[in-house]
């Protein structure tokens, strides 16, 4: 492998490969308080809808073994205020930005795409397709490899920004799914997003989310997460990004060694602010020590 | 907001699961109402840390009042002296400052205490108006921490569901006594969501300002996860953690009800299922 070729997500160089998961950063500012943001691969922000919306009644998170189950239910501030109100913060930081956008329909995704298209500050686009317990859009969107392929299709005719697509877990298929992003022209896709967990108060035999069922993720998730990086990393030529339970910089690299060219902290963030930044140190110190290129490490697993 | 690697300088195990925690070795500035994000070196699991009121801060020291619900508090319900904790804070709103000559009363149940405390404690010395006192909880057990507001307010009440100390009933059966002579600028309420509610309405009955601290639970305490949300007029929701945990009272729709349920299910004889509870609309996670 080449210590030349650049960590790029389409025309996009990246500076290190460690992101911001969608969801667990806020819209990067929050974070900002503690570490500067600027420092990171890409921060990626709360999903964005046309519309703001509230979310979910609650409770929406609870604590289960290593991990965590939320149902928000994409509560954001919409895509007027973020314009407004969020990206200008997020260039004034030096981010690198990539807006996670929700749409239920492709022309939701084309309408949210051309709306940021040439956005100062903005530097790409992921793609949410994958949403669980989302009346429209969300898995039956995201796990239909056909859906998948328009939906991408519809926001690459809408915009030139580097394209990621989100990608579900809950498919036998994932290979299927990466390549249908990729025929609709996504730069690369993030695997993966949360699978949808249920638990449940012994006592008041209710369960423990408002919304019933909820999408886990943290460390539990991880062992998931590095298997379907693998797979997807084999189906398609374009950067698969890894998601799922990283939280300390082993995990990055082990994402990396599965296949990712970048991984994006999530969960981990709620425990510890500054836990992307822990990440990117350690692995930096790691690939120093022993002098590999981040792109060495990529789909390196020895299978022999 | 600062990450602090705490030590525990004192443990005082309570009974009921309770237990007082002083904690040291950097210093935080922080005022009544505010809370931390604390978590032992435990590895993955229990992942989140857990919020806690702070019951005082005092130059490099802080107390927190620590109830084991879950495995998390459990936990740290029983650190040993020496153990390291992260400690993240202080986050969230305040009480407002009292005013010179504001007469306040404070209305806590159970673990509820811990803020009102550290303002009683705060406010004694500049008082000059007044500071009154309800602590309530199910049995003498639960009113953790007792003799320390005695110490700090002037006028405590303390009620018990069971009647085990003090006089028997709810912390709002207090209340309404006390109010029932308008001599109060200003209700504190702190505790079970029941309570604060009863609170609320009896204060905004009598037109005194009331302001509550909020519970619920959360993943980050500074306000990513988006999950501590508590409704609102209007039909949508404010954050514990960011918006509150201190908010006015009138900002939040009690009739909701908890956002942490603990109502007791049906015996299971009565019912051989838990009723389907009525689906909310699922809008999704994310």
């Amino acid at each position: 492998m080449s210590g030349e070729r650049k960590l790029a997500i389409g025309a996009l160089a990246l500076r290190n490969p460690v992101l911001t998961a969608s969801g667990t950063c806020g819209y990067g500012l929050e974070l900002a308080r503690y570490f500067d943001i600027a420092m990171l691969g890409g921060v990626c922000t709360k999903g964005v809808s046309l519309e703001p919306r509230a979310g979910n009644p609650p409770p929406r998170v609870c604590e289960t073994p290593a991990g965590m189950l939320n149902a928000i239910g994409l509560a954001n501030v919409g895509l007027e205020a973020f314009l407004a109100e969020k990206l200008p913060k997020l260039q004034a930081a030096g981010a690198t930005v990539f807006a996670n956008v929700l749409g239920t329909t492709p022309a939701e995704f084309e309408r949210l795409a051309r709306k940021l298209d040439g956005r100062p500050g903005l530097h790409a686009l992921e793609l949410n397709l994958s949403c669980p317990n989302v009346k429209e859009g969300g898995l039956r969107l995201g796990t239909d490899p056909g859906r998948v392929r328009e939906a991408v299709a519809a926001a690459r005719g809408a915009t030139k920004l580097p394209l990621v697509a989100k990608l579900s877990p809950e498919t036998h298929d994932i290979g299927a799914l990466a390549r249908a992003a990729a025929d609709g022209g996504a730069d690369a896709v993030s695997v993966m997003n949360t699978i949808r967990g249920l638990a449940i108060d012994v006592r008041t035999r209710r369960p423990r989310l408002g919304n019933v069922m909820g999408g886990l993720s943290g460390p539990a998730i991880r062992p998931l997460a590095v298997r379907l990086v693998f797979e997807a990393s084999r189906a398609v030529s374009i950067p698969v990004i890894g998601v799922g339970g990283v939280a300390r910089w082993e995990d990055a690299v082990e994402m990396m060694l599965a296949g990712a060219t970048a991984v994006q902290v999530g969960t981990a963030s709620f425990v510890h602010p500054r836990a992307p930044l822990d990440v990117l140190v350690g692995l930096d110190a790691y690939c120093k020590e022993q002098q590999l290129a981040y792109h060495d490490l990529v789909g390196a697993v020895c299978l022999d | 907001m600062r990450i602090l690697s705490l030590h525990v300088l004192h443990r005082k195990a309570l009974p009921g699961g309770y237990a007082v925690l002083r904690l040291g070795g950097e210093p935080l500035e922080a005022e009544p109402g505010q809370f931390v994000m604390v978590r032992g070196d435990w590895g993955f699991s229990p992942l989140l840390p857990r919020p806690f009121s702070l019951a005082l801060v005092e130059g490099n020291e802080l107390t927190l009042l620590v109830k084991a619900v879950g495995e998390g508090s459990r936990r740290l319900a029983a650190v040993q002296r020496g153990d390291t904790l992260t400690v993240h804070g202080p986050l969230g709103t305040a009480f407002r400052k009292p005013e010179r000559g504001e007469r306040l009363l404070l209305v806590g149940g159970g673990v509820g205490i811990a803020p009102l405390l550290f303002l009683a404690r705060v406010a004694k010395p500049s008082r000059g108006g007044g500071l009154a006192a309800i602590y309530g909880g199910r049995t003498r057990r639960d009113l953790p921490m007792a003799a320390e507001l005695a110490a700090a307010a002037e006028n405590v009440t303390f009620i018990t569901e069971d009647g085990s100390a003090g006089e028997k009933g709810l912390a709002s059966d207090a209340m309404q006594a006390l109010l029932a002579r308008p001599r109060f600028d200003r209700v504190v309420a702190c505790g079970p969501w029941s309570m604060m509610a009863a609170a609320a309405k009896l204060a905004a009955d009598k037109g005194v300002p009331c302001e509550v601290s909020l519970e619920a639970m959360m993943a980050c305490g500074y306000g990513i996860c988006l999950g501590c949300a508590v409704p609102t007029p209007g039909g949508g929701y404010l954050y514990a953690c960011s918006d509150g945990p201190v908010v006015d009272a009138g900002r939040v729709v009690w009739e909701a009800g908890d956002v942490e349920p603990v109502a007791s299910a049906k015996p299971m004889r009565e019912k051989r299922r838990a009723a389907p509870r009525k689906a909310r609309k699922p809008e999704g996670t994310s």
